[in-house]
């Protein structure tokens, strides 16, 4: 568990002096974090990261988890894909199922707190038990509604639509709602094993070590074996940009054994990559995150292809190592892709294959986008930022109404 | 030699002394997207105040390192996602410095996208996914503890407060004081009794320069101002 002071020589002390003004008028408030789930997935990588730096400001934040059988999770797992986009037949029964898990677990929850933050569909209708208190309620979604089944919408509608704000990570995932709808970008913490400065030695150990050479420029994408990522169009891209640049590709992800179709994905990259010898594929456990440092730090170009996404980290996290990356133009990946500024928005292969060979061929203005993509991430994409937005949600919803806030 | 008690000069104090505040500011999504020219243009007549000044001082504040080059969301967009090069060019040509009001800065806008789509009626409309989302922001304006007396406590104070905080004093209050004038200017001038510092504030040209490269220049400027009237 990290403490604020030891943000203070990477953000500076006006960033940490600015939290403590914000925090101040919320000392002894109680917030209290609801989710499904403690431990795994981003929500509980956040609320581990955050609740401990909240209260550290003097916010008496908490985190209670929902809890449920199994029942319960096969309909929130069906919930979780319908919102995703996935073909889901929901019967009468997964609804009741639903809500007399969350009515059961009412009582153990500290709804009578100053605000209540809600995290994602589980626990949403929690809210019909908003009326017993005077207190604010905020729903977080940490999902890309953008194809989400209409079937499971027009019944959450109306729950979410009980909230005093909606918060989502992306433009593009708002909805037409009534109420306020807030946008709050995830971050990545510039101390973790995943983005904390590394010496030259250490980069080129590890490349050693994974066997990646370091004799040609490298275009990197990092992320799981999945075809949302289209590691196999980066694969086409590359092969059309090298022709006359040497280069070498890495595609760099996991897949575990429990998951046949990342399985499956890593085997069409592989047979794909079969014979180029300018084409890396790595298969890493899921904790290698000092690896995924070096071989980041070690890129002149970071890819993040998707044909979908949440919000896309991985490129905040090559910004904020001073690598330009090309990232295709969906979820938040436009958010911290800023076209020709911080890097370069795609939408087909023949696009990412020009912008290879682009950044490529111009070295100097590839390092210009990555100076300018850590100063972007810097500003907008960190913990002490994220940090900020809580506070600064916080006060919105119990100061309802005004303009301008003055704290 | 007994020179008796030592002489000092008074300290120079501001009638009142300058106070910091800084101005942070939540995000919030509109319903309203732009699919066409067409509907950017209903958005920028019809739309509050708030939103056009969100997506014209945006860049200001969030974006700095991205200057010298002016910009604003909407020619944002119309260059590198609309594809609308010659839009563009006529919207990022209207710079929010350069006008005293919000209502000066939303005509300028309204009259480049209204000739836009005159000379090129009925363009096919973007995908969701390319559309422009309209936003505005809910503002915070908090207090901090630094203030400054005089021309010492000023640089100090430079030193220790965000770039919010200067953006609040330079570019947001060119919203609420007569034109060309920011707080520093008012205060050097009102309460510190320099005009002409305060004119040399007022002649910073705050859309060439990053906010850190801006207070450098006005440290360097208090300074030299401080060592001409030791």
């Amino acid at each position: 568990m990290r403490r604020l002071e030891e943000y203070r020589a990477v953000v500076g002390s006006d960033v940490l002096e600015e939290l403590q003004l914000l925090a101040n008028p919320l000392s002894g408030k109680r917030v209290v974090n609801i989710n499904s789930t403690a431990v795994g997935g981003g929500v509980a990588e956040i609320l581990n990261g955050m609740i401990p730096l909240l209260k550290e400001l003097g916010v008496d934040a908490r985190w209670d988890v929902l809890k449920g059988g199994e029942a319960f999770y096969v309909v929130t797992k069906k919930f979780h894909n319908a919102l995703h986009g996935d073909p889901v037949r929901f019967e009468p029964a997964d609804f009741r199922v639903y809500e007399e898990t969350v009515e059961g677990n009412a009582a153990l929850m500290a709804l009578d707190s100053d605000v209540v933050y809600i995290h994602d569909p589980q626990p949403a209708s929690l809210v019909q038990k908003r009326a017993a208190w005077k207190n604010r309620w905020i729903w977080r979604c940490h999902i890309d509604l953008t194809r989400r089944d209409q079937v499971l919408w027009d019944y959450l509608r109306p729950v979410i639509e009980s909230y005093d704000a909606a918060v989502f990570s992306s433009p593009a995932f708002a909805q037409n709602l009534p109420i306020p709808q807030v946008l709050i970008a995830p971050s990545i913490d510039p101390l973790s094993d995943k983005n904390r400065p590394l010496e030259d030695k250490e980069v080129k150990a590890v490349a050693e070590r994974l066997g990646v050479p370091l004799d040609k420029p490298l275009i990197t994408q990092v992320s799981r074996f999945d075809r949302l990522k289209d590691p196999v169009g980066v694969i086409e891209a590359f092969q059309m940009a090298r022709k006359g640049t040497p280069a070498r590709l890495l595609i760099v992800g996991g897949a575990a054994d429990d998951d046949p179709e990342g399985m499956e994905v890593l085997a069409e990259v592989q047979e794909k990559a079969k014979g180029d010898a300018d084409i890396l594929v790595l298969n890493l456990p899921p904790t290698s995150h000092l690896e995924i440092n070096a071989l980041q730090r070690a890129s002149t170009v970071v890819v993040q292809k998707s044909l979908r996404e949440g919000f896309g980290l991985t490129v905040s996290e090559a910004l904020w190592k001073n690598i330009p990356v090309i990232g295709g133009a969906v979820g938040g990946i436009p958010q911290q892709v800023l076209h020709e500024h911080t890097g370069l928005l795609v939408t087909s292969v023949p696009e990412a294959a020009k912008a290879m060979a682009r950044l490529l061929k111009e070295p100097e203005w590839a390092k210009n986008l990555g100076r300018n993509g850590h100063q972007h991430v810097q500003q907008n994409f960190l913990l002490t930022r994220h940090l900020r937005d809580y506070l600064l949600l916080f006060h919105s919803v119990l100061n309802p109404g005004e303009h301008i806030v003055r704290l | 030699m007994d020179l008796g008690p030592r002489q000092e000069d008074p300290v120079k104090k501001a009638a009142s002394p300058f106070r910091f505040f800084t101005r942070l500011a939540l995000t919030l999504i509109r319903s309203e997207k732009a699919h066409t020219a067409e509907e950017l243009l209903g958005g920028l007549r019809s739309l509050p105040d708030g939103v056009i000044y969100f997506h014209t001082h945006r860049f200001l504040h969030e974006h700095q390192f991205l200057v010298p080059e002016p910009m604003n969301d909407f020619a944002y967009w119309a260059e590198k996602i609309a594809g609308e090069p010659e839009l563009a060019k006529g919207l990022s040509g209207v710079n929010p410095l350069h006008h005293s009001t919000l209502a000066q800065v939303r005509s300028a806008l309204v009259a480049v996208v209204d000739a836009h789509v005159r000379k090129n009626p009925g363009r096919t409309p973007l995908p969701a996914e390319r559309a422009f989302q309209f936003m505005s922001a809910r503002r915070f304006s908090i207090p901090t503890p630094h203030t400054a007396a005089n021309l010492e406590e000023m640089v100090e104070a430079l030193g220790r407060v965000t770039h919010a905080s200067l953006y609040l004093h330079l570019f947001e209050a060119k919203l609420r004081l007569p034109p060309g004038e920011n707080d520093f200017s008012v205060w050097l001038s009102a309460d510190w009794g320099d005009p002409s510092l305060a004119e040399k504030i007022r002649g910073l040209d705050l859309s060439l320069h990053t906010l850190e490269e801006i207070k450098n220049k006005m440290v360097a400027l208090l300074r030299s101002s401080e060592s001409s009237h030791a």
